[in-house]
């Protein structure tokens, strides 16, 4: 495991030399920066039409209920979710395939590292990358503080960033072990996005045909669902289900990653 | 692999992406997936193309193993493939067993959840009272919630997973749609009509009940009613005959009419009935409590004295007597110690839209019911209401007053003819004008509330301010049921963004523009640099 530092530097060098990974940081700041000013329009626009439904709608405590963390920062995290989902796999794509592709994955694999730390280093290097993106994240819901009257509560927002880090170091994970299942990067980026909108989206049909219904099948699908936990994370719950959840995800997702190169060894 | 092989491998790959996909398909259209051993699943063309392609992607694969067998067997003999083999299955345990461990500490994780919640308000906590209502169950609660459709009981779930993870395991609870699962109604012994917009039907021990209203109030109010053995619904007999407020048929339902506070009592477990005193001799036995709402006509002196000993027995009494209506109680209650007064309240300054005959009261007594209102800016509406003020020494204290620039206007002649008047300290009372009075009556202390008006339990005003609650926690208090309380969820302080136009151009260039251009500008430097090679001085 002392080798880990070393990789995780070499592919996060990369990161910074490739073209790929500032496209990556410059579309989310930018489409995360779009979204935050869209937010903060749309919450104006609630506040403006605070007056009308407490005198014609008679919802005298509407204005009561109006707060920067409901209204405002739990929907502009929850944006995040396709953001990541278009991005991440932007960054994963290139970890494994695109070392078969330059033929640099022979030289990394007959070296001394053991496969789980060439593994471990790649996603740590991903997942610093990814903690990037979140920091821009935090840097701009941290103007809901500089601003907010009264500003937001703190827990409440830092556990929704917490769960979109936790969004993110899974959906990078994933992309690791797609990218350690084939050469070409493009596929690796392809298989990654689509499963996991296809896993999003039987998420959002497992929230929406209701909580205690359907058996044990949506049930599972619940749990499954990154959306269902992180729109709870969002609403200040933290449980050890959700956390498990992302564990879950991230440390299968690599047990599949280090199957998977390692299968080069034993496949003919 | 051989080519044969090589080939099957993929049909069967194939068949088993495409059965997934399906599946995937099936569940995002249309919601369910009919699993292909139900009846008659077979006959739908998409369970039969997923179970076809399954079914098929299995064999090819199994083929393709087989294909390769005869090759790998050779190959096991001359101890070729024993390496790569062993590499294979190590590899294949190792990834199955990994996930098998994964999934077991995820279930543990699951199965004794841990919650932080990391709301100021606790919005996903129990309140102190639920929880110790939990734990003071006599036996496990099981609550099976019944609804008519995926769509309703929108809150429930959350709810009812908030006391089961502070239940201990003294709570759980299951979720029933009335359409899919038409057995779990007979069971219960519910009609499906019966359901509404859906219906908590809770077991504690041998005692059940049922509610409609899916708020934490009502569900711990609930499990302490079920957990006392209160299993039959208390009866309270509203009084009739003398143009009272309706409370059911049709004219429940007008904005005059009593149907929301009677339907709030009946979720409260209360089951209410008419009550004619004129006819019967005296207030019947099951009673529980008498209610007198906003007669406009003097009632009949035998009913006067059934409901004297009524009171003197014991019973429980609310009266809701509207100004210049001589029922026939006011000196009755003026024995208790309450008085009743001849006139109507009057308050300028605060009062609804600054209508002098709709007086809004703030002051509220240290009393079990009203407890809960004090500090956080509730108040209660009243329309065209009389002064009841307690007695010194009496029975009887204040249970809340109007502000401090109302006053109790006797000389209604001129009110009402010209519309004016004008606080009197002669004659009327002036300033905090008492609204209504509650006591414990004579020597069986019979608990008694008097309120100097109809019109703020009735449809137009139940909704205002604090009188559902304060109506329903008279009714509580007034039926003994101290343990009954009033849980409001606290809601999240309100925040707002101030933003001046030009902060947020700022913001808006800063973060669309600058950031976003100089992130692409140090790439590019970084990338640049890294291209051309450094002259190296020699």
């Amino acid at each position: 495991m002392r080798h880990l530092g070393a990789i995780a530097g070499r592919e996060l060098g990369a990161y910074f030399r490739s073209p790929v990974a500032y496209g990556v940081l410059v579309l989310f700041s930018l489409l995360s920066g779009f979204f935050f000013v869209a937010q903060v329009v749309q919450f104006d626009g609630l506040v403006q039409s605070i007056p009308f439904y407490e005198q014609f709608y008679q919802q005298p405590d509407f204005g009561e209920q109006i707060n920067l963390n409901d209204n405002f920062i739990a929907e502009y995290l929850g944006v995040h979710w396709i953001l990541l989902l278009f991005l991440v796999p932007g960054l994963t794509m290139n970890l494994f395939a695109g070392e078969r592709q330059h033929h640099t994955d022979e030289l990394l694999l007959t070296s001394p590292l053991s496969i789980l730390e060439i593994v471990l280093g790649k996603y740590l290097a991903t997942a610093l990358m990814v903690t990037l993106l979140g920091a821009v994240v935090a840097l701009l819901t941290g103007i809901t503080f500089w601003f907010g009257n009264p500003p937001p509560e703190f827990a409440k927002t830092a556990a929704g960033l917490l769960g979109l880090w936790l969004l993110a170091l899974s959906y990078a994970a994933f992309g690791t072990f797609t990218s350690a299942l084939t050469r070409s990067p493009i596929l690796a980026f392809l298989l990654c996005f689509l499963v996991l909108l296809m896993l999003a989206l039987a998420s959002f049909f497992a929230a929406g045909a209701g909580e205690g219904g359907g058996g044990a099948l949506l049930a599972l699908l619940r749990w499954l669902s990154t959306e269902h936990h992180f729109g709870q994370m969002r609403q200040g719950l933290l449980s050890t289900t959700a956390l498990a959840h992302f564990v879950f995800f991230i440390a299968a997702s690599l047990l599949l990653a280090k199957t998977a190169v390692e299968s080069v060894r034993w496949r003919q | 692999m051989s080519g044969r092989g090589a080939l099957f491998a993929w049909l069967g790959l194939a068949g088993i992406v495409f059965a997934l996909l399906a599946f995937a398909l099936q569940l995002l259209s249309v919601g369910a997936v009919r699993l292909p051993w139900s009846e008659g699943a077979m006959r739908d063309f998409a369970t039969a193309f997923m179970t076809g392609n399954a079914l098929l992607g299995a064999v090819f694969l199994a083929a393709a193993a087989f294909s390769d067998l005869p090759l790998w067997l050779q190959r096991q003999r001359a101890g070729e493939g024993g390496r790569s083999g062993r590499y294979a299955m190590h590899a294949l345990l190792q990834a199955v067993l990994g996930l098998c461990i994964l999934a077991l500490l995820a279930h543990l994780a699951a199965r004794y959840e841990v919650r932080w919640d990391w709301t100021e308000t606790r919005a996903h906590s129990l309140s102190q009272q639920s929880a110790d209502a939990l734990a003071a169950l006599p036996a496990p609660a099981e609550a099976t919630a019944l609804l008519p459709d995926t769509g309703a009981g929108a809150n429930l779930p959350a709810l009812l997973e908030r006391y089961a993870a502070a239940g201990g395991g003294n709570f759980s609870y299951k979720i029933v749609l009335a359409n899919e699962q038409p057995t779990e109604l007979s069971k219960l012994g519910i009609a499906s009509d019966q359901i509404g917009d859906g219906l908590l039907h809770l077991q504690v021990g041998a005692e059940s009940t049922r509610l409609s209203e899916f708020s934490e109030q009502a569900l711990t109010n609930a499990l302490l009613g079920v957990a006392r053995g209160g299993a039959a619904p208390k009866k309270l007999y509203l009084l009739s005959g003398h143009g009272e407020a309706a409370f059911e048929g049709d004219a429940a339902g007008a904005a005059l009419g009593l149907g929301q506070f009677a339907d709030a009592l009946r979720r409260e477990n209360y089951a209410l009935q008419k009550l004619r005193l004129i006819t019967a001799a005296a207030v019947p036995e099951d009673a529980a409590a008498v209610v007198v709402a906003g007669p406009q006509q003097a009632l009949h002196p035998n009913e006067v004295r059934a409901l004297t000993r009524w009171v003197q027995g014991g019973g429980a009494l609310l009266a809701l007597l509207d100004p210049r209506v001589n029922s026939g109680l006011e000196p009755v209650f003026g024995r208790w110690g309450a008085a009743l007064g001849d006139d109507v309240v009057v308050d300028r300054g605060q009062s609804i839209a600054g209508q002098p005959l709709a007086p809004v009261a703030t002051d509220f007594a240290e009393h079990e019911i009203t407890g809960g209102f004090a500090g956080r800016d509730s108040y209660a509406v009243f329309y065209d209401a009389r002064s009841v003020a307690p007695a010194d020494g009496g029975a009887f204290s204040a249970l809340l007053n109007y502000g401090a620039s109302s006053w109790a206007e006797r000389d209604m002649q001129l009110l009402v003819q010209s519309g004016e008047a004008a606080a009197d300290p002669e004659q009327d009372l002036v300033g905090n004008v008492p609204a209504a009075a509650v006591g414990e009556v004579g020597a069986r202390n019979a608990r008694v509330a008097v309120f100097g008006d109809s019109d703020f339990a009735r449809n137009q005003l139940f909704a205002q301010g604090v009188n559902r609650d304060l109506l329903l926690n008279t009714a509580a208090w007034l039926l003994g049921e101290a343990a009954a309380i009033t849980i409001r969820p606290e809601l999240p302080r309100p925040s707002r963004l101030a933003l001046s136009q030009t902060q947020f151009e700022t913001l808006r260039v800063l973060a669309l523009f600058v950031v976003p251009e100089l992130i692409a500008l140090f790439g590019l430097v970084v990338a640049w640099r890294r291209r051309t090679p450094r002259r190296r001085k020699r």
